[in-house]
C-alpha cells in the first residue's frame, strides 16, 4: 500500500452503471482493464456474460448492469472488467467505466438510500455523498456469490424442456 | 525458530518410516527369520528415539524406547515374535504415529497416556530375560554407554554443552540391551560411522554450529544398527575396526562422503509443483499461439525458434508431469497393516499379495484413489474371504488370498483387487434389491447373473447382512464408484459364487493435461476428454435408411444394430430448435462412452484433436453439470470442457428404457403388419389378399424373361433360380370373365408382378396381374372349415368381402415342404 489509511477512512473503486456512480471496497480488487473477447457459458442466466482469459487464468465476468436489474448496456462501447478476488475464487465485475480510486471519510457513510429499486438494495450497504453526486456502497460478496441465481436458472431450463418434451409428446 | 524446520524435517521423514514399518512388521510376522526386516525395523524405531531425544519429546522417546527394548530382545533370538508381540509393537507404532501427529498439529507431544502400552512392552522384553537381568540395569548400562560416547563429542567439538539434557541424550544412543551385545552394537556404531553418512548427508542442510554437530552425533548413532544379519558377525566386525572415528568425527557438511540418497533427491514442496505444472500449462497455451503465429509469418528465423520452443515446451512439460508422478506402492504401503487388522478383527487368514507396485501415476489421482481403495479392501476381507473354517469344509486353502495388481495399459493405470472368497451371490443380491426397491421383481427376473451383480453400485445398496466394525458404515460401493468416476475413471466387477470376486479400476494417468477433441457448436469452440471418445460418425440424412429415428420422443441412430439415443449440443445448450438441425443434409455425430451407456452427440463441426490443459471453472460454475472445466486455446481464446458423464446423467440416458421402448414398437410394428393386406388381382380379375407379414418384397417380372422347365416356371434373380407359383392355375382360374375389358392376355413385352416370399431363405415367387393395395383388415377373419383348401378364409377389407390366400397349402400344392418362416401362423 502506497497510502496508509487512519481507521477513519475507507479506499472504495468507485465506477459508472449507466447514470449511478458505485463503489466496491478496494481491498477486494486485483486489478482493472477494457473488457476483451469472452466465451460464454451455456446454461447460465445472462448475469454471466461468459469466461475471459486473464494470463491463463480462466475468470468469469459478471455483467453488473444485469446483476443488479439495470437496463442493457446500450453504447457500443465496450465494458470495463473489474477483477475481483472473493473467498471462492476471482470474478470479473463489467462496468461501464472505471469512475475513480478515492479515500473516503467512514463519517460521511449513510444507510441504505430510499430511491433505490429491491433489486438494487440486496445488493447496496450504504452510500457515501459526495459533492454533487452519490455513491452507492455495494456487497461484493453478496454480488459476487450468483450460485443460487444459477442453480435456478438450470432447474428453470430443465422445467421449460420437459414441459416442450412433452409438449411435443404424441401420447 | 529454526527448530520448526528441523521438527517438520523429522515428521516428514517419520511418516515415512511409520508406513515402512506396519509393512515390515507384517512381513516379519510371517517370516520371523528375517533379520534383514528385523534390524530395518529396529533402525527405523532408533531413529525415532534418537531424534525424539534431540527435541525433548519425551513420551515419544518413553515409547520409542520401550518398543526398540523389545526389539532388541527380538532381535537378539531371545524372543520369538508371536501375534501378541507384534499387535503390541504395532500399537507402539499407532502412539508414536499419533504423538507425531500431535506434534505436527501444535508443537506439542499431546496429552495420551502410554504409561500402560511401555509397560506391557517391558513385560514382554522383561519375560523373556534371565531373572538376574532387569530393566533398570538396562537402563544404566545405556547411561554408561552414553557417557562413553558423549564426551568424545565434546572433545572433538568443544564449543557449547549440548542443547539437551544428559538424560534425554542418553535415549539417543544405543539400545539398553545386555552388555555384551550392546558393546557390540556400539563398537559397531563407530565402525559403521563412515556408512552412516546417508543420515548425515540428509542433515547438510542444518547450519554448522553445536547444535547441527549435535545432530549429526546423533544421525550417526542412530544410523549405528548393524547391516549384517548374523549377531556373531557383529563382533568381528568391531574387533577389527576399533572404535577409532567417534560418531562426531564426521564433518557437519557430510559432504566428503555424500551417499546416492541424499545427493539423488530433494524434498520439494507439493505446492511448489502444481505452481510449476501451472506455469508449463501456461507456456503450453503461449507455446500453441506461437505456433499458430508463426505459420502466418514466413521468417525462418521465427520458424526455426519457434520449432525449439515447441521441443522444449513438449518436453518440459513431460518432465514436470513425470514429477509429480509416484508409484502406486506409497499408499499400497498402508495396506499390509489393514490388511492383518482387519483379518485379526475377522477371525480370518489372509494373505495379501502385491504385484505393480512400482506402477506410477499423478499425485492427486494417487491421494483420490486411497480410500476407495481401502473401502474395497475391507469389503474383500470382511465379506468376501470366508473363515478358516468355512475355507476348510469348502475344500478352500484355509488362508485367503488377497491379490492387488496394478499396470499401465493404453495410457491408463489399472488396478485390479482380486480375492478367491465366496464371491458375491446375485441371488442374495437380488432379494436385497427387490426388498430394497431398487428394482421391481420382473426387473430383476430380466437381469442376468453379471448385471445382478453390478447392483452393488447403486446408491442405497450394501449387501452386508448386518454392519460390521470393518465394513458397511453408510460409505457404499455407490461412493467408491462416484469417486472414481470424478477423477475420469471407470470400476467393473466380475464375480463367481465359491470363486471369488475381481474388482477392476482404470484411472488416466494425470488429470492436468488431457487429449482432447474440440467441436464446435453455434459457433463456438468445446473440448471433450478423448477418454471418452468411442467413435465419429457423419451420416447422410438424406438416405432414408441411414437416418435418425425418434423412439418415445428420444432421437436414435441404428449403430450396427446397436441403438444409440442422439443428443443435440445446440439443442441442449441453447435454444436453437432441433429442427434446424435435423433440416441439414449431414450430420457429425461423436459417439461417446458415459458410465455403461453409450450416446451420440451432434455437434455442428469436428475440428481438430489437441492436448489440452484444464482449469477449473469458478466454483459457483459446480452446479452445471455438463461442464468439467475450461481451456485456453490456440489463439487465447476459452474454450469450455464437456462432463460426459453430466451430460449423460442429465439427459437421463437410459439405453434399458429405450430398448424396451424400442421393443414394444417393434412389435407394435409387426402386430400392424400382421393385420395389414397386400390385395392383388389375378388375370381373371379376382381380387385376393395375403398378409403383409408374409411379403418379403414385391418384383415386376418381363414375361419374356420367364423360363419353363419340366417341373416349373422359373425366373434369374439376383444369381439364384426364383420358381414362380402360377396361382391363377392353381385356383383354376385362368380366364377373364366376360366385360373385364382393363384385363386381357397380357402381351409377352409387358411385365407381370411377383410378390416374393421367403421359403428357408430361398426366394419364391406367386405370379399375379397387378397389385390393387395395401389394406387393414377391419374385424376378425371368417375361415373357411375346408382343409387343405388354398383359401384361408374371408375378411372385409376396404369393405369388400375378400378371399386370403394360404400360403401353407399353396406351397405343398406346387411341392414346397417348408412353411414360409414369417408369421405364416397367424
Amino acid at each position: 500500500m502506497s497510502q496508509t489509511l487512519s481507521r477513519s477512512q475507507r479506499q472504495v473503486c468507485a465506477f459508472t452503471l449507466g447514470d449511478h456512480l458505485f463503489g466496491i471496497d478496494v481491498q477486494y480488487i486485483q486489478e482493472v482493464f477494457r473488457f476483451q473477447e469472452c466465451t460464454p457459458v451455456p446454461l447460465t442466466p445472462s448475469l454471466v456474460t461468459g469466461l475471459l482469459n486473464l494470463r491463463g487464468q480462466i475468470v468469469m465476468a459478471i455483467d453488473l448492469r444485469e446483476r443488479l436489474g439495470l437496463p442493457e448496456r446500450q453504447n457500443e462501447e465496450s465494458p470495463t472488467s473489474i477483477v475481483v478476488r472473493i473467498d471462492n475464487g476471482i470474478l470479473s465485475f463489467l462496468v461501464d467505466e472505471l469512475f475513480d480510486i478515492m479515500t473516503l471519510d467512514v463519517g460521511q457513510f449513510e444507510e441504505i438510500p430510499e430511491t433505490l429499486s429491491d433489486t438494487e438494495k440486496q445488493f447496496v450497504t450504504g452510500c457515501f455523498k459526495l459533492e454533487n453526486r452519490l455513491l452507492i456502497m455495494l456487497d461484493t460478496q453478496q454480488v459476487a456469490d450468483i450460485s443460487s441465481d444459477l442453480r435456478e436458472n438450470l432447474a428453470d431450463i430443465r422445467r421449460r424442456r420437459e414441459h416442450r418434451d412433452s409438449a411435443t409428446s404424441p401420447s | 525458530m529454526e527448530n520448526e524446520e528441523f521438527i517438520r524435517e523429522f515428521l516428514e521423514e517419520s511418516e515415512e518410516n511409520l508406513d515402512q514399518l506396519d509393512q515390515d512388521f507384517v512381513s516379519l510376522e510371517q517370516e520371523p527369520g528375517d533379520l534383514e526386516r528385523l534390524d530395518s525395523i529396529y533402525r527405523a524405531i532408533h531413529t525415532i528415539k534418537g531424534t525424539s531425544g534431540f527435541f525433548a519429546f519425551s513420551k515419544l522417546g518413553a515409547v520409542a524406547h520401550a518398543a526398540e527394548n523389545l526389539l532388541s530382545r527380538l532381535r537378539d533370538g531371545e524372543i520369538t515374535l508371536n501375534e501378541h508381540l507384534t499387535s503390541a509393537l504395532l500399537e507402539s507404532v499407532d502412539a508414536v504415529r499419533g504423538i507425531l501427529e500431535n506434534i505436527g498439529r501444535d508443537g506439542e507431544e499431546g496429552d495420551g497416556d502410554y504409561r500402560e502400552l511401555n509397560q506391557r512392552l517391558d513385560d514382554l522384553s522383561t519375560a523373556a530375560l534371565p531373572a538376574n537381568t532387569s530393566g533398570s540395569t538396562s537402563t544404566a548400562q545405556e547411561n554408561d554407554e552414553h557417557t562413553s560416547v558423549s564426551p568424545k563429542s565434546d572433545n572433538d567439538e568443544p564449543i557449547k554443552p549440548p542443547p539437551v539434557d544428559h538424560g534425554q541424550q542418553g535415549k539417543v544412543e544405543t539400545s539398553p540391551v545386555m552388555g555384551a551385545v550392546s558393546e557390540d552394537i556400539d563398537s559397531n556404531a563407530d565402525s559403521e560411522a563412515t556408512h552412516a553418512s546417508e543420515t548425515t548427508g540428509d542433515r547438510e542442510t542444518v547450519p554448522a554450529d553445536v547444535e547441527s554437530i549435535e545432530a549429526n552425533g546423533i544421525a550417526t548413532a542412530i544410523d549405528e544398527a548393524p547391516k549384517t544379519e548374523d549377531p556373531t558377525a557383529l563382533k568381528t566386525t568391531a574387533d577389527a575396526r576399533p572404535p577409532e572415528i567417534p560418531p562426531t568425527g564426521q564433518s557437519p557438511d557430510g559432504g566428503l562422503t555424500p551417499s546416492s540418497a541424499s545427493e539423488g533427491s530433494i524434498r520439494v514442496d507439493v505446492g511448489l509443483l502444481n505452481q510449476l505444472m501451472d506455469l508449463v500449462g501456461e507456456l503450453v497455451l503461449a507455446r500453441n499461439q506461437l505456433l499458430q503465429t508463426e505459420s502466418h509469418e514466413h521468417d525462418r528465423r521465427l520458424s526455426n525458434v519457434t520449432q525449439q520452443v515447441n521441443r522444449i515446451t513438449t518436453e518440459l512439460q513431460e518432465r514436470v508431469m513425470q514429477t509429480r508422478m509416484q508409484p502406486i506402492g506409497n499408499i499400497w504401503g498402508k495396506f499390509p497393516r489393514l490388511v492383518r487388522d482387519l483379518a485379526v478383527m475377522c477371525g480370518k487368514e489372509v494373505e495379501l499379495l502385491m504385484d505393480g507396485q512400482e506402477t506410477e501415476i499423478d499425485k492427486s489421482l494417487l491421494e483420490a484413489i486411497k480410500d476407495p481403495l481401502t473401502h474395497l479392501i475391507r469389503n474383500a476381507i470382511d465379506h468376501g474371504i470366508e473363515s478358516s473354517n468355512e475355507r476348510i469344509s469348502c475344500g478352500k486353502n484355509k488362508k485367503g488370498q488377497l491379490h492387488l495388481r496394478a499396470w499401465h495399459q493404453g495410457g491408463k493405470v489399472n488396478i485390479e483387487i482380486s480375492d478367491n472368497g465366496q464371491g458375491i451371490d446375485p441371488a442374495k443380491i437380488r432379494e436385497k434389491a427387490i426388498a430394497k426397491q431398487l428394482i421391481t421383481a420382473k426387473e430383476a427376473g430380466e437381469m442376468g447373473d453379471q448385471q445382478l451383480v453390478q447392483l452393488i453400485f447403486w446408491p442405497g445398496f450394501s449387501t452386508a447382512a448386518q454392519v460390521t466394525g470393518v465394513s458397511g458404515r453408510g460409505v457404499g460401493m455407490d461412493v467408491v464408484k462416484t469417486n472414481i468416476e470424478s477423477i475420469g475413471g471407470s470400476i467393473d466387477i466380475q464375480s463367481r459364487v465359491g470363486i471369488g470376486t475381481a474388482i477392476k479400476i482404470k484411472i488416466p494417468l494425470t488429470l492436468a493435461i488431457v487429449p482432447a477433441l474440440i467441436i464446435s457448436s453455434q459457433q463456438q469452440l468445446f473440448a471433450i476428454p478423448q477418454s471418452h471418445l468411442v467413435e465419429m460418425l457423419r451420416i447422410d440424412l438424406n438416405r432414408e435408411i441411414d437416418g435418425i429415428e425418434k423412439i418415445r420422443d428420444t432421437p436414435v441412430y441404428r449403430l450396427r444394430g446397436e441403438l444409440l439415443p442422439i443428443v443435440y449440443l445446440s439443442k441442449l445448450f441453447g435454444t436453437e430448435p432441433a429442427e434446424r438441425q435435423v433440416h441439414a443434409d449431414q450430420v457429425n455425430i461423436v459417439v461417446l462412452q458415459a458410465d455403461n451407456c453409450r450416446f451420440g452427440l451432434v455437434v455442428d463441426h469436428v475440428e481438430r484433436t489437441e492436448e489440452i490443459v484444464v482449469k477449473a471453472l469458478h466454483a459457483s460454475l459446480g452446479v452445471i453439470p455438463h461442464l468439467a472445466g475450461a481451456t485456453v486455446m490456440g489463439d487465447g481464446r476459452v474454450a469450455l470442457i464437456l462432463d460426459v458423464l453430466g451430460l449423460a446423467n442429465d439427459i437421463g440416458l437410459s439405453v434399458e428404457e429405450l430398448k424396451q421402448a424400442a421393443g414394444i414398437i417393434e412389435k407394435e410394428q409387426n402386430e400392424k403388419r400382421a393385420s395389414q393386406m397386400l390385395i392383388f388381382r389375378l388375370d381373371s380379375g379376382r381380387e385376393l389378399a395375403l398378409p403383409l407379414s408374409e411379403v418379403d418384397r414385391i418384383e415386376d417380372i418381363p414375361i419374356a424373361k420367364i423360363e419353363e422347365t419340366d417341373q416349373m416356371k422359373a425366373v434369374q434373380y439376383r444369381g439364384q433360380i426364383m420358381p414362380l407359383i402360377p396361382l391363377a392355375e392353381l385356383l383354376g382360374e385362368t380366364i377373364a370373365p366376360e366385360g373385364d375389358v382393363s384385363l386381357k392376355p397380357m402381351p409377352s413385352d409387358s411385365a407381370l408382378k411377383a410378390i416374393v416370399i421367403n421359403v428357408d431363405g430361398n426366394p419364391t415367387a406367386i405370379a399375379v396381374r397387378e397389385i390393387v393395395d395395401v389394406a387393414e383388415q377391419a374385424g376378425p377373419m371368417r375361415l373357411t372349415q375346408k382343409p387343405g383348401n388354398l383359401i384361408r378364409g374371408a375378411a372385409v377389407i376396404e369393405g369388400k368381402v375378400t378371399d386370403v390366400l394360404d400360403i401353407g397349402p399353396v406351397l405343398q400344392r406346387c411341392g414346397f415342404d417348408a412353411q414360409p418362416p414369417t408369421g405364416a401362423a397367424i
